[in-house]
């Protein structure tokens, strides 16, 4: 798993909400994304996710263009802001659905996955019943239940409780597999520190440093 | 493969865009109950001096609907006669087209466009879905009408050529019921699902709230002006050939609203390629 962002800079209503962004991010690392509010994490992950499309540049998964080869990455799971899920059913039936689209998956790996994050797949409240932190919870239970090659996870720890921050901890640990890249946005920099191997710090558009945990560890 | 992520996308936009929003159809079925409710009874009045009852047929409910008015006429002397309950019929479902769509752009990006990976099947969907949307809404309207005239006692699925001829002035002489179903329910219907798919082109582009002020004002326009170019014109009756022979000819008119419904849907695609979802 490859991913390369060349020259990427991306404009809208007249503002550079990223600018001349090179990357090259390679399978079997987590990689963190830091910066502070309306720095162009989130749009960097929405560019890498192929949610927007550049003013020049590209973004490039394993040799195939998004926008030109392919729409999409072939498999990504992307938790981006609010996740959007249909509100009159319950956790365990809105990632059904989801699943039920791709076929990878069946309910014991959506059961398992629930329970990995915290939730009960037994739960019949909807899903416009749940809390802030039920939310986030389903939201990372959709990215990660399909295993998919590219993980995206922006400000996942956003509403939860320490137990389930631990929780959530491990999981990403454990995403962490040769073939998958893992995407992280967080605040936190002893979150950062704990998971990344490396770190990209973004500013007005920006990267303005890259850190590896090698260089972290010196 | 990409017709099972097409039909599971089109699922979902019938889970969530009519099932999960019935407070839509409800209003509407209240509307078309009043409709009906106070064509009937002006009906039941103006017949009442008659001495066999005169009964509305299914027909005859949609035919209120979309008997229409004279264009503007600033020679006429006379005042404007706008059409409240074809105007209110077909204003409705565009209050909720664009908005459910721009809604399901950005609410449903990391989660269902992200697996069907395709814009175009995404826009494709909703093209269907406004198809879909539109038979529902007028079948709504054909289920409360077939309601009315069970309710009266006299099953019809017609049209009473006294009640149209009489009371809506609308000569039917001549006029097989093939083509009065073609003018009165068909055409109408063909032309609520085009503005539907210039809606959904529209709200994405430019937002729900452009898109439905453009629908006002296109349907506001023709009202007062009669031409082919306003299709809105198309689903009142007395501006087609329907009336008089010197208008467009009805087929001619589901040919253009079918074409429209074709347009959208090809133009919307460059537009969705491009588009950011945010």
């Amino acid at each position: 798993m490859n991913i390369e962002i060349c020259n990427y800079t991306k404009k809208l209503s007249k503002n550079l909400v990223l600018e001349n962004i090179n990357l090259s991010l390679s399978g079997g690392k987590i990689y963190g994304f830091v910066g502070k509010n309306g720095s162009g994490k989130t749009m960097l992950m929405r560019a890498i996710c192929g949610l927007i499309l550049p003013t020049s540049g590209f973004v490039k998964i394993n040799n195939k263009i998004i926008g030109k080869d392919i729409s999409f990455p072939d498999s990504v799971g992307a938790l981006i802001e609010n996740p959007g899920f249909i509100s009159e059913y319950s956790g365990f039936q809105n990632l059904k659905i989801l699943a039920q689209i791709q076929k990878k998956i069946d309910d014991k790996k959506i059961v398992d996955t629930m329970r990995m994050v915290g939730l009960d797949p037994n739960e019949k409240k909807s899903f416009r019943k749940y809390s802030l932190g039920m939310k986030q919870k389903l939201g990372i239970a959709a990215a990660m239940m399909e295993d998919p090659q590219i993980l995206v996870l922006d400000e996942p720890f956003n509403a939860l409780d320490e137990a389930s921050c631990e929780n959530v901890k491990k999981m990403i640990l454990s995403a962490k597999v040769p073939d998958r890249v893992v995407l992280l946005s967080c605040h936190d920099k002893n979150q950062i520190n704990a998971l990344c191997d490396e770190t990209i710090e973004l500013a007005q558009g920006k990267i303005i440093r890259r850190d590896s945990l090698y260089e972290k560890e010196k | 493969m990409k017709v099972r992520l097409f039909f599971r996308l089109l699922s979902h936009d019938i889970t969530e865009g009519i099932i999960h929003n019935r407070k839509f159809f409800i209003f509407a079925a209240l509307l078309f109950i009043f409709i009906d409710f106070v064509y009937w009874h002006n009906i039941s009045l103006y017949f009442s001096d008659y001495n066999s009852v005169v009964d509305c047929g299914v027909l005859d409910f949609f035919m209120n609907v979309f008997a229409g008015c004279d264009p503007f006429d600033p020679e006429a002397n006379k005042g404007v006669d706008i059409p409240i309950t074809w105007f209110s019929f077909n204003v409705l479902p565009y209050l909720f087209v664009g908005l459910y769509i721009t809604n399901d752009l950005q609410t449903s990006a990391d989660t269902f466009i992200l697996r069907v990976k395709s814009r175009y099947l995404w826009w494709l969907s909703k093209i269907v879905w406004c198809v879909v949307s539109s038979t529902l809404y007028y079948l709504l309207f054909f289920v409360i009408s077939t309601a009315f005239t069970l309710f009266s006692g006299n099953f019809s699925l017609t049209q009473n050529s006294l009640i149209t001829e009489e009371f809506l002035e609308l000569s039917t002489y001549g006029k097989s019921m093939t083509e009065i179903f073609i003018s009165s329910v068909l055409l109408p219907w063909m032309i609520t699902t085009c503005h539907m798919t210039f809606d959904a082109i529209i709200s994405i582009t430019f937002g729900p709230v452009v898109a439905f002020l453009m629908i006002v004002c296109l349907m506001t326009t023709s009202v007062f002006y009669c031409s082919e170019f306003l299709p809105f014109n198309f689903s009142m009756l007395i501006r087609t050939d329907f009336c008089a022979i010197n208008n467009i000819s009805i087929y001619t008119e589901l040919e253009v609203a079918f074409l429209i419904i074709v347009i959208c849907l090809f133009l919307g695609l460059p537009i969705i390629k491009r588009k950011n979802i945010i």
